[in-house]
């Protein structure tokens, strides 16, 4: 078990590690990024792998939103919410679209 | 297709939009749902790189294992060498159980000996000419002989005495 603090490593000789939560610090809700480095015996490094985790909310309903990760110049795209709940038992009727600008 | 302003959100009750016409560079979008209780979400991020021109990726795709899993053996490079013609798996069809199909038995065709047309030869009969008919002579039937096994021994008669006359 451990206890993660953002942009704090964790080194473990095992392969497998659970994200304890702190009841009164838990998880914010939505998109949670968690990167993970392995070192071979010789010391080298691996390249960074990482997965999103969707922490969703108990009260209001979870946006998720998915697109192309690299596009073509010119060339349209689609961005879908299709992945949205709602763990309240709601139903999502509206979805709210907007471009924050360029990424820095 | 929707043309974005930056900043300001545009609303749809479908959970899908087109983007087009963003120059080359990153770009965030943003996503907030509505549920029918009129409950906002937090919003969701993503970041979309717009290339000027779309280079195809050197390192082949990584599988990622699933925790727990099975080992997954790591992706080896291709092997660069001469070319090879695919090797193309045998193609094996799908085994279809069913009840074997019993047909009549067809005796295998035999074929047609063409030639001339050879009545069948048959034996002659050598000898006299037996009529079917059997003529008998006018008179009684006599019965019909008894078979040998059927009939009761005939005692002895005793042999007569031959009356010579004396000369």
């Amino acid at each position: 078990m451990a206890e993660f603090v953002i942009g704090t490593d964790i080194s473990t000789a095992e392969a497998v590690i659970e994200v304890t939560v702190n009841p009164d610090k838990p998880l914010p809700v939505g998109r949670q990024i968690f990167r993970l480095i392995v070192v071979d015996d010789s010391g080298n490094e691996s390249k960074p792998d990482q997965i999103v985790v969707i922490v969703a909310d108990q009260g209001a309903p979870t946006a998720v939103l998915a697109g192309p990760q690299t596009v073509a110049s010119g060339a349209s795209f689609k961005l879908s919410g299709e992945r949205s709940f709602d763990v309240g038992g709601g139903k999502v009727v509206k979805y709210l679209w907007t471009y924050v600008g360029p990424a820095t | 297709m929707v043309a974005f302003t930056i900043g300001r959100p545009v609303t749809t009750d479908v959970p899908g939009i087109e983007v087009d016409g963003l120059p080359a560079g990153s770009h965030r979008f943003q996503l907030v749902v509505v549920d029918d209780d009129g409950m906002r979400s937090q919003p969701d991020q993503i970041v979309v790189l717009v290339r000027d021109r779309v280079l195809t990726p050197i390192d082949p795709p990584i599988v990622r294992p699933p925790i727990g899993g099975p080992a997954v053996d790591p992706v080896q490079p291709p092997v660069t060498g001469p070319v090879i013609g695919p090797v193309r798996p045998p193609v094996t069809g799908p085994v279809i159980a069913g009840p074997v199909i019993a047909g009549p038995v067809v005796s295998p065709v035999r074929p047609v000996v063409t030639g001339p047309v050879v009545s069948p030869v048959r034996p002659v009969v050598a000898g006299p000419l037996v009529s079917p008919l059997v003529v008998r002579a006018a008179g009684p039937v006599p019965p019909p002989p008894k078979p040998a096994s059927a009939e009761a021994p005939t005692p002895a008669k005793p042999a007569r005495k031959s009356k010579r006359r004396k000369p």
